[in-house]
């Protein structure tokens, strides 16, 4: 190959390339990192141009709000629980659907229904669905003999019911996956399994759930780093985060400084609280796959 | 042998259908409550098909709530910024693939590394930043903000990777300069990749909620979420007309979802990418 036969074209893709992608890195992820950072050490108001600095008061200020206390707790037990049932149901439906004959695109293509439709119409379903007086949800309570519950009216039930719907609308996401890792599994495993007269459950516990722990790890993080941030359900489905601050929840809250009381500064606080806590699970995701 | 169905097999199947019927559900009351008065929807005791069927609630919505104006909006969005990405990443995943410079691995890992950064954390400042540049309100904020799609850029390379270098070579020897190789070799090799990255994208930038409603002012400008979402506030209890509204949302998704399910899934898991 002659020296100079690293043609122009190739350096001129490269640069081009490396230089549109730099640009835009640096003006929208890297340089708002940093701004924001600097934004959580001042009255930030980009309306009025307000950039102020104030040092730690904005983080005292949060840190010491109990409504940022609740906020993360709600964000927190929805993360948790959003995420082990995306984990636990995705994997029950996909090893059930996985060892039928028969029906089997069928389900998948149902399950799967939820995950393309919008979080917004489908919070307005839901809605509608734990409406405490009209709502079909009370009315199959009613059916068996149930007393009607007030759901998102309710400041104990109302995270509970954004997790329902949460997860109802989340499940068939997970069960992909674990099909598609099911379908990777190579038969001999299961033949050998069966010389040896495994039963379903044996088999599960000692082909299928070790073979789909590297899909467990990816599932798991994706879903804990998606309900860290959740909050279109929040906006939709509750009046300022339920009675109470039940659902308020770390984004809605930062929405709710920034964009409705103006405190950009504030909001910087609990996304860089937001950001640590997604750090920390991105490294435990790295050490687990290292170790698997 | 004749062989027995067996009773696990059976309660397997119950209970899918169960399931079935708890995913489906909300579907159905949706696009039936669309068909039925304000009155109906809140009758007790509760009827699951209209009385009287009636479109008034689509009439009312198209002209009430300007959706004709959101769908386009959607569409002139989706179609822009997705056939931007798609370049971007079938560039971005080349010159990473089969494109040789120094520091190529570090710099790549530098950008796959900003697939962790969430997104509060620079939606605050980016907000700030479309303020600077008089750009609140238009569409280019929500366009020029996503240019490149650093998960597409990353599929797009493990997939190009795949593609044999004696094609590139070849190519190179009869004198094609590097963008040619690009559209007249890569290009054509990379279409199941690129469908079903495409849905992928398609889907995040159809539903995106949050950049949107944020930074659009006019209602005339509203993408469909938005719009959605705000009718919302507006006619805070007149369900019929909510109800109607998520069923024109959801349907189009709907429709093409059904033609397309082996893609979607695909394209969700990128199940297709495996060499």
């Amino acid at each position: 190959m002659k020296p100079n036969k690293k043609i122009t074209s190739q350096k001129v893709m490269i640069t081009g390339t490396l230089g549109l992608m730099a640009v835009f890195y640096l003006a929208f992820m890297i340089i708002p990192i940093i701004y924001a950072f600097v934004g959580s050490f001042c009255n930030w108001n980009p309306m009025i141009g307000q950039m102020d600095f104030v040092g730690l008061e904005n983080y005292k200020t949060m840190l010491g709000s109990t409504a940022f206390q609740k906020a993360l707790v709600n964000t927190l037990v929805f993360t948790v629980v959003v995420t082990l049932f995306r984990v636990v149901l995705g994997m029950l439906l996909a090893v059930l659907i996985d060892s039928l004959g028969f029906l089997k695109s069928f389900f998948r293509t149902v399950y799967f229904l939820p995950v393309v439709a919008s979080m917004v119409a489908i919070s307005l379903v839901w809605v509608w669905i734990f409406e405490p007086t009209s709502g079909i949800a009370n009315q199959i309570l009613g059916f068996f003999g149930g007393q009607g519950l007030g759901w998102l009216k309710d400041q104990h039930l109302a995270l509970p019911s954004i997790m329902i719907t949460t997860i109802w609308k989340d499940v068939g996401f997970s069960m992909v996956f674990y099909l598609a890792g099911l379908s990777n599994i190579s038969t001999s495993l299961y033949e050998a399994a069966d010389v040896d007269g495994a039963n379903m459950i044996q088999k599960f516990f000692k082909i299928q759930l070790p073979m789909l722990s590297s899909t467990t790890v990816l599932i798991s993080v994706t879903g804990i780093i998606s309900n860290l941030q959740m909050f279109d359900q929040v906006f939709m489905m509750t009046e300022k985060a339920g009675p109470n601050n039940a659902t308020l929840t770390a984004v809605y809250m930062l929405y709710d400084e920034a964009f409705v009381n103006y405190r950009f500064g504030n909001a910087a606080v609990i996304a860089f609280v937001i950001f640590l806590i997604t750090l920390a699970f991105s490294v435990i995701q790295m050490k687990t796959e290292k170790k698997i | 042998m004749k062989k027995k169905v067996s009773i696990s097999k059976i309660i397997i199947y119950i209970f899918l259908l169960l399931g079935t019927i708890i995913i489906l559900f909300p579907f159905f009351w949706m696009f039936l409550s669309s068909f039925k008065t304000m009155e109906e929807i809140v009758a007790f005791p509760p009827t699951f098909f209209p009385e009287n069927p009636t479109i008034a609630n689509y009439i009312n919505v198209w002209s009430e709530m300007n959706f004709g104006r959101y769908f386009l909006n959607s569409v002139f969005v989706l179609v822009v910024k997705t056939l931007i990405i798609l370049y971007t990443s079938i560039l971005g995943g080349y010159v990473f693939s089969k494109l040789h410079f120094r520091f190529r691995n570090g710099i790549f890992l530098i950008v796959l590394s900003t697939m962790m950064i969430p997104v509060p954390v620079t939606i605050l400042s980016l907000y700030q930043e479309m303020v600077w540049v008089g750009w609140i309100d238009t569409y280019k904020a929500l366009i020029i903000t996503g240019v490149f799609n650093t998960f597409g850029i990353f599929v797009m390379k493990q997939f190009i990777a795949g593609i044999p270098d004696s094609l590139i070579e070849s190519a190179r020897l009869d004198g094609a300069g590097e963008f040619r190789v690009l559209h007249q070799i890569i290009f054509p090799l990379i279409k199941p990749a690129l469908s079903a990255l495409a849905i992928f994208i398609c889907l995040q930038i159809w539903n995106d909620f949050l950049w949107p409603f944020l930074v659009m002012n006019s209602d005339s400008k509203y993408t469909i979420p938005v719009g959605l979402a705000l009718f919302k506030g507006r006619f805070y209890t007149d369900y019929a007309k909510q109800l109607t509204g998520a069923a024109i949302t959801i349907l189009p998704v709907l429709v093409i979802y059904l033609f397309l399910q082996k893609q979607f899934v695909e394209g969700i898991t990128m199940s297709g990418m495996k060499e």
